[in-house]
């Protein structure tokens, strides 16, 4: 007897029918909640005819399918835009998620060489934010020591690192360089579809997803930095009313300190020596035009027959100070 | 004992059949054989894409699969009113392509229809077209199977 076969398939037959093909990618884009690597699917269809009037009912066997591990991972900069940092230490926030299905470590990379830097920052090493308040907190957050490899992240799962640079002296104010974060799967990397056998979780294959098992995330400092520019005068008082430096003159000396840039100029002192053949006028030292006792110890500055010494303290970018003192021009 | 007599002369010979010696066995006429077959794209050197099936042995979340069910009537009579049930695995979302003629529910297999007619209760209670990730089950039912057909009963999903 010839067997008429004929065919229910519920999927549509031709590739060409589907248009802007959404279905047929190699890869739909992660689930939040991918099947766990590991987890067997199993499939049984239940039937009931009819035969010859009797209601019958049948199982088929039922067919399973291993899920493997899929490797992906994703890295983003938890900064909410570039951060601003004198010359000295700063840290950059980045979070480092699981994307694949099954559990797995990651390797971490900071790379402050980065083309396109005007500077590079030096790398001072990796913290897990062990207290997870995402705030870099030394000595409480654990330090990611060589060869930086994170503990084991559970798929879906997150894990928050700060990359620990010094900004160099010298980088000038508004200067931007780019620190780059780079995680990778700690089974393996490699082209979109790598299988690794028997590498995945409980032994079955792990497969390098779409991302090649590896994320790049980068973070960004701009450079904050201030110059001082000391600017001196001086005018010239004689015995006679005019302006002649003649024996007897006084010489009043100003010394502006101004602070440009962007930056707090810390501790600034200024100082002054009192020039060869003249004398210092005792009490002619000011700040802001306020006097400034000429005894060490008890205001900002201090004066004698050597020179005169202030001490602006912290000067905000974009304030200056001005001092001044008086000498005699010796007979 | 209910099914639809469209030729009732093949009722009789059924009826007729039921009584006579029977030379397949009465007790499973029907053949069932489960499978599932792994769909994979390849795009060769000069880019044309071209689907293939494959044994699946390497399985991973976005992954294709078509699950199927081969059945064949051995036996000496029509089988009728032959419905096949097959609930959605648990780590598979029906595809966006499943036919819109099939049957399915979204409910664990207590109501049956059309996807584009079910609706589904949110979370949040407010009412909503039923999705093809909310399938819970699909079904096929096929009116008469003479001695000696086949067919093969398929859906596809995607590994979630």
């Amino acid at each position: 007897m010839v067997s008429r076969i004929f065919t229910f398939r519920s999927s549509l037959p031709a590739l060409s029918a589907l248009g802007v093909a959404g279905v047929f990618v190699l890869w739909a884009p992660a689930s939040a909640n991918p099947a766990p690597a590991g987890i067997v699917i199993e499939s049984t269809a239940e039937v009931t005819y009819s035969d010859a009037g009797v209601n019958r009912s049948a199982t088929s066997n039922t067919v399973r399918v291993r899920v493997d591990e899929l490797l992906g991972v994703a890295a983003a900069t938890l900064n909410s835009g570039p951060v601003t940092a004198r010359s000295g230490p700063a840290v950059l926030s980045f979070l480092v998620s699981n994307t694949g299905n099954g559990p797995e470590a990651f390797s971490i990379e900071v790379v402050t060489a980065v083309a396109g830097n005007a500077f590079d920052a030096a790398p001072d090493g990796l913290a897990v934010d062990s207290n997870g308040n995402g705030v870099y907190d030394p000595g409480v957050d654990l330090p990611l020591a060589p060869p930086s490899i994170t503990a084991i992240i559970p798929a879906g799962g997150s894990q928050t690192l700060f990359a620990l640079v010094t900004v160099p002296t010298g980088a000038a104010d508004g200067a931007q360089t780019a620190v780059n974060l780079i995680a990778r799967s700690a089974t393996g990397t490699g082209s979109p579809g790598t299988v690794i056998a028997g590498a995945g979780e409980g032994g079955v294959d792990a497969v390098v997803g779409p991302g090649g098992g590896m994320a790049v995330a980068s973070g960004r400092i701009v450079a904050s930095a201030s110059t001082v520019t000391l600017v001196k005068w001086a005018s010239v008082a004689d015995l006679f009313g005019g302006s002649t430096a003649s024996p007897g003159a006084t010489i009043t000396y100003g010394i502006q300190a101004l602070v440009s840039g962007s930056a707090t100029i810390d501790g600034l002192v200024v100082t002054d020596a009192i020039p060869a053949n003249t004398r210092y006028l005792a009490n002619s030292l000011t700040l802001e035009s306020a006097p400034v006792s000429d005894a060490p110890g008890d205001d900002a500055g201090e004066a004698s027959a050597a020179g005169i010494t202030v001490n602006l303290g912290s000067l905000p970018a974009g304030t200056s100070r001005t001092v001044s003192f008086a000498v005699q021009i010796e007979e | 004992m209910s099914y639809r007599c469209t030729l009732g002369l093949a009722t009789l010979i059924a009826v007729l059949a039921s009584t006579a010696p029977a030379f397949a066995n009465p007790s499973a006429p029907v053949e069932l054989s489960g499978y599932v077959k792994l769909e994979k794209v390849t795009t060769d050197a000069a880019g044309e894409s071209r689907v293939e099936r494959v044994d699946p042995e390497v399985v991973v979340p976005g992954d294709r699969l078509i699950f199927g069910t081969r059945f064949a009537n051995r036996g000496a009579v029509p089988i009728e009113r032959f419905v096949v049930s097959n609930p959605v695995p648990a780590s598979v979302s029906v595809a966006s392509d499943i036919d819109e003629a099939m049957l399915v529910s979204v409910d664990g297999g207590k109501a049956w229809g059309r996807l584009g007619d079910l609706s589904i209760t949110d979370a949040a209670g407010q009412q909503r077209a039923a999705m093809p990730r909310d399938v819970t089950h699909v079904r096929w039912v096929i009116a008469q199977i003479a001695p000696g057909e086949s067919g093969e009963l398929e859906f596809p999903v995607t590994v979630r």
